[in-house]
């Protein structure tokens, strides 16, 4: 099919703002007596508040209002779990909590006010290692937790917010039938996501009453949401606006200081403004969770994978947040992309006393993707065969099904694992200490909804409104190339209107690497529908068959006859002032099918998902046996994306995604002392910088899928998911030694070497319990 | 909230003057570490004294005899860039290439990062290993003192009150000579886990007659490992010769656990990365 904007790398929309510095971030705005806000936090894990003092901090000259949970409505908010205050009520249960917040007429009174804010705590029990909270005789975090309201049937027991179960076949028959089984307990960390743009926002009453808080974030309907159910405002009295986004990969979909903000602004009648510093974002963020899986793969001599058992715990500190969400589709993806009949995923998701984990890029796969995929090298390795003949031996093949039995027709992962594996020249002689490893990934990007109104303006141009937020990612020119495409009009011509709730329709956030998918369908939905009303228009007033009129140039035409037609600029006038009335199309897409067999599910959060992506991450490693240090020599990273909309930035995420990933499996760690994060800055938490990142070459792969615009599927997220197994993968070809603890350090590597045996601590209960 | 007076000197004798008087006073150098510092309420000067505009402390410079002198405030992009460090002592370049990004590097000055007394910094084990001298000037006086001697213990050093660091002198190497910086980071150029330069110096017949070790992050100073010196000269080097040395280093090395590495992993890092200095050094100057 030849498209005049769909496949092609245009410019990005925003690309002249970013590039000259203009593009405008929460920080760049103020407003008139505006104030700063602070929050005043909890330096204690698990502690009763009995008393708070404010008398000393509200005698401060600049000083204007300092609350507490008491000022405030007893609203609890949270994604799927309802547990959560916008300020400490009763007890804190991590440290970095929001206990109280003020407002001062500038950052430095604000900051020097909580300093005088007197808080008197009784320290209660309180325990860091999600694997002691599963215990009957642990502290327990939340004693209320059967009362909070929940979004989905969740079965919660003890600290245990979130039980997730998924059973196929019959495991016990399918490891009879095993040759040979491979079972190990593997650990991941603490990321952050290191966006360069500290969460912050900005709350202001209008006149009429309207709260407007201006907001870093990844959905304004969420953040909409989330003051509204914390403070019990109703939804129309709020109105959300963001600004540039200055990245979010997860961490910026659920609120941070909106409701404090809110809160505060409410009291003063004042615009507040408050952004977080580093230190908070790193200890009072969203980062990842950390896990303990075990893992368990049987399979038959020949390689076939017959069954897999697989019990993931997600420590998610001292909020649900995400966490139900984050263990469940990762539980969902265990299986990985390959024929597994049998099959039994449990995921646990548990509080502990820490900061609260929450989304980020590949929201729980890529740490069942670090087991599972170093699982299958660990069987490879037994039965003598190549890594990667063996994950195409069991990859998945269209026709194939879900775990939750969805057929699944765009299934791209063998060209993947080919791809990538030719890529580093996979069967070549390797030199010393070097070593290669691949890793397979399967992910969605079909879920919730996206709605979209596509309005001709009165001149003919077009005004695309649509809830959704480009955070960097490159939405807004995808989008706008759909209208672009359908309509066959200039970027130009197109006014995309997002980023404010009360001027576009309701849209879920921006994740799970939805918005080319999701959001692609809805607005080519509406696009179309816009276009056909637009040609009903013209047959009605050139009195003409509807199927004889085309559309070029911004022309509607009789085919045969270029000169009998209307502009869009005319047929812009004529709905606007004569006939029929404006145009608008307008759809509202939702994934539901094909619906998820839920027979084997138990405490699964989502409803459908679809749009299924693969991908696969090659590397090339070297290793120094002396130090330990792991020198990435060159890597591949292909990606079945359905097809391309925007290739190059289809590259650019592969290439962003891949990075975060190098950043995952060697050097960040968010790193804690008891539940005190001891690294909370950038010179001690290390993300790659430009000089480390290797060769990484980009690989589009594009098998077609029907259900999507243009056949295209989601990116976004698992470009980082293979990225550690692929490593931990190579490193054993490279030296045979296997890493189960992420992140990769050098002296893990090394300790390894000289044969030091890591136990990951694993009770075997866990097996029978669930 | 923090108040501090600025100050801008306009000589060496005024800023120390105004130093001397003001004992809550701090030089502003690049600023690189100070602000830092500031900010996040580590220290609360009541002026800053800022050196940088005052003439002639920014100077590379060469004599036979003497060697080489650097001024206080040459900024590592000045070291990293100066064709007499590349002819004279390259092993300074090398240190100044690993030390973070450009933009430390255009603020950053020798000096600064010398005064700052951090343990891992990366040009003091360069300059250890070059035999290097400081030049401390206070009102009516100046003292030169060898580099090991000015650090006293994590972010201390001998400064009195009123000092200025204001050069720096390396004296000339012998003509075949090379030196190697070797630094164990956990990103590129991030703070060093562990940090060792070597020096070698040869005759015509390949003895050697000049050895210098330093090494950084592994001790509450950079430490001088003295040996070398002992060790080395009078001898053809051989591998034995540079096992022993790096044993001695590894001796020496009393490092702490924090985020980056363990204290257990440092210490076994001496080892293995002064052997490999040296030997990278010996390669260099024998031509290999
Ligand atoms: C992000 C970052 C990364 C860094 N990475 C590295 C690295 O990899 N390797 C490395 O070695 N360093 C690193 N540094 C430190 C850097 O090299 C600084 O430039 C250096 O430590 C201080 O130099 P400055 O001129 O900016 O000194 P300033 O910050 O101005 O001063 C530092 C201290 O020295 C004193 N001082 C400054 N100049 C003089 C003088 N002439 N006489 C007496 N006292 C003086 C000041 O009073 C102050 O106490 C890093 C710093 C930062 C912020």
């Amino acid at each position: 099919m030849d498209y005049q904007y769909i496949g092609k790398s245009i410019p990005k929309v925003d690309s002249a703002q970013k590039a000259t510095g203009t593009a405008q971030y929460i920080n760049d705005l103020s407003f008139p007596n505006m104030l700063w806000g602070k929050v005043l936090r909890s330096i204690y894990p698990h502690a009763e508040i009995v008393h708070i003092d404010k008398s000393k901090a509200e005698r401060l000259p600049g000083v204007k209002a300092i609350i507490t949970a008491q000022d405030i409505p007893d609203g609890l908010y949270g994604p799927f779990i309802k547990d959560e205050p916008v300020l400490a009520r009763g007890k804190v249960r991590y440290i970095g909590e929001p206990v109280a917040a003020v407002a001062a007429i500038d950052r430095e009174t604000a900051e020097e006010a909580i300093q005088l804010v007197e808080v008197e705590y009784d320290e209660l029990p309180s325990v860091f290692d999600p694997l002691e909270a599963m215990k009957s005789d642990a502290p327990l975090i939340h004693e209320d937790l059967s009362s909070y309201f929940c979004i989905f049937p969740a079965v919660q027991e003890g600290n245990v917010c979130s039980r997730t179960t998924f059973v196929e076949g019959d495991i016990q028959q399918g490891f009879k039938e095993a040759g040979l089984i491979v079972e190990e307990t593997f650990r991941t960390h603490m990321q952050h996501q290191s966006y360069m743009e500290p969460s912050g926002a900005i709350a202001l009453i209008d006149p009429s009453g309207k709260i407007i808080i201006h907001s870093s974030t990844q959905g304004i309907f969420i953040t909409q949401s989330r003051v509204s159910e914390s403070l019990k405002i109703p939804m129309s009295k709020i109105r959300v606006i963001a600004p540039n986004v200055g990245g979010g990969f997860g961490g910026k979909i659920e609120t941070n200081v909106q409701p404090i903000c809110v809160a505060l602004a409410q009291k003063t009648g004042l615009p507040i403004k408050v952004v977080l510093t580093r230190e908070e974002e790193f200890t009072a963020g969203r980062p990842r969770h950390p896990t303990t899986i075990w893992g368990k793969l049987g399979l038959k001599k020949d390689g076939t994978f017959v069954a897999k058992e697989m019990i993931n715990i997600f420590d998610t500190g001292a909020y649900s947040d995400d966490g139900p969400g984050v263990t469940g589709f990762g539980s969902l993806m265990a299986r990985g992309p390959y024929r597994i009949p049998n099959l039994k995923i449990v995921g646990n998701c548990v509080y502990t006393n820490k900061v609260k984990s929450g989304a980020f890029r590949g929201f729980g796969n890529p740490q069942t993707g670090f087991a599972s995929e170093s699982l299958i090298d660990m069987a490879a390795k037994e039965l003598n065969m190549d890594p990667l003949d063996l994950r195409l031996k069991n990859a998945l093949v269209p026709g194939d099904h879900s775990v939750g039995k969805q057929t699944i027709h765009s299934v791209g992962i063998m060209e993947c694992l080919k791809k990538a594996a030719e890529a580093l020249e996979w069967k070549q002689k390797k030199g010393k200490c070097r070593g290669r490893g691949i890793a397979a990934v399967n992910h969605i990007s079909g879920l919730l909804t996206v709605s979209a109104f596509v309005r001709i303006n009165e001149d003919g141009t077009i005004s695309l409104h649509v809830g959704t937020m480009d955070i960097g990612q490159g939405s807004d020119t995808i989008l706008t190339q759909i209208v672009a495409e359908e309509l066959g009009v200039p970027l130009e011509d197109i006014n995309l209107i997002s980023r404010d709730t009360d001027a576009a329709p309701y849209t879920w956030a921006t994740s799970a690497s939805r918005l080319t998918y999701t959001g692609g369908n809805a607005v080519r939905l509406a696009t179309i529908d816009a276009r056909e009303q637009l040609l009903e228009l013209a047959s009605k007033q050139l009195d003409e068959n509807k199927d004889d009129l085309m559309i070029q140039n911004k022309k509607i035409f009789v085919k045969w006859d270029p000169e009998k037609g209307l502009t869009f600029h005319q047929l812009g006038a004529i709905s606007c002032w004569v006939k029929g009335g404006p145009i608008v199309g307008k759809s509202s897409f939702m994934v539901e099918t094909p619906p998820f067999d839920r027979s084997g599910f138990s405490g699964f959060p989502f409803g459908t998902m679809t749009g299924y992506i693969f991908a696969a991450q090659a590397v090339e490693v070297e290793v120094d046996v002396e130090t330990g240090k792991v020198k990435m020599i060159q890597c591949a990273s292909a990606h079945d994306v359905g097809h391309a909309i925007h290739p190059q930035n289809v590259e650019g995420q592969i290439e962003g995604g891949f990075v975060q990933g190098l950043g995952y499996a060697l050097t960040e760690e968010i790193v804690f002392d008891g539940g005190k994060v001891i690294n909370p800055s950038f010179a001690d938490y290390k993300i790659p910088m430009a000089m480390d990142i290797p060769p990484i070459t980009p690989i589009i792969v594009e098998a077609y899928d029907e259900t999507g615009p243009y056949g295209a599927k989601g990116l976004g997220e698992p470009g980082l998911v293979g990225v550690a197994p692929a490593i931990a993968n190579a490193i054993y070809d490279a030296i045979g030694v296997r890493i189960k603890d992420l992140p990769i350090t050098p002296e893990k590597v090394l300790d390894a070497i000289k044969g030091k045996k890591v136990t990951i601590p694993w009770t075997d209960i866990w097996k029978k319990n669930f | 909230m923090r108040y501090f007076e600025y100050f801008e000197p306009k000589s060496v004798g005024e800023a120390c003057q105004f130093l001397n008087e003001h004992e809550e006073a701090k030089i502003l150098g690049g600023g690189v570490s100070l602000v830092v510092l500031l900010k996040n309420g580590l220290i609360t000067p009541s002026h800053l004294v800022n050196i940088k505009t005052i003439p002639g402390l920014a100077r590379i410079e060469w004599d036979d005899r003497e060697g080489l002198t650097i001024g206080g405030l040459n900024h590592h992009r000045d070291i990293l860039l100066s064709p007499l460090i590349q002819r004279h002592c390259p092993i300074l370049a090398e240190a100044a290439s690993k030390i973070a990004t450009p933009p430390i590097r255009n603020l950053g000055t020798i000096g600064g990062n010398v005064a700052h007394a951090e343990p891992s910094a990366d040009f003091p084990p360069a300059l250890i290993a070059l035999n290097a001298s400081l030049m401390l000037t206070s009102p009516g006086r100046e003292r030169k003192v060898p580099i090991e001697e000015f650090f006293t213990d994590y972010y201390e050093n001998i400064l009195g009150q009123g000092e200025i660091l204001t050069r720096i002198d390396v004296p000339p190497l012998p003509p075949r000579s090379a030196g190697t910086y070797i630094k164990l980071d956990k990103i590129t150029n991030s703070i060093a886990i562990v940090g060792v330069a070597s020096v070698i110096g040869f005759d015509e017949k390949g003895i050697c007659i000049y050895a210098g070790v330093g090494l950084g992050g592994v001790a509450s100073t950079p430490l001088n490992v003295k040996g070398a010196k002992d060790i080395l000269v009078g001898e053809k080097i051989t591998e034995t010769h540079i096992d022993k040395i790096a044993k001695e280093a590894q001796a020496m090395a009393n490092p702490i656990t924090n985020v980056h590495a363990s204290a257990e992993y440092r210490k076994e890092m001496v080892y293995v990365l002064t052997r490999r200095a040296l030997q990278g050094s010996l390669d260099k100057a024998l031509g290999r």
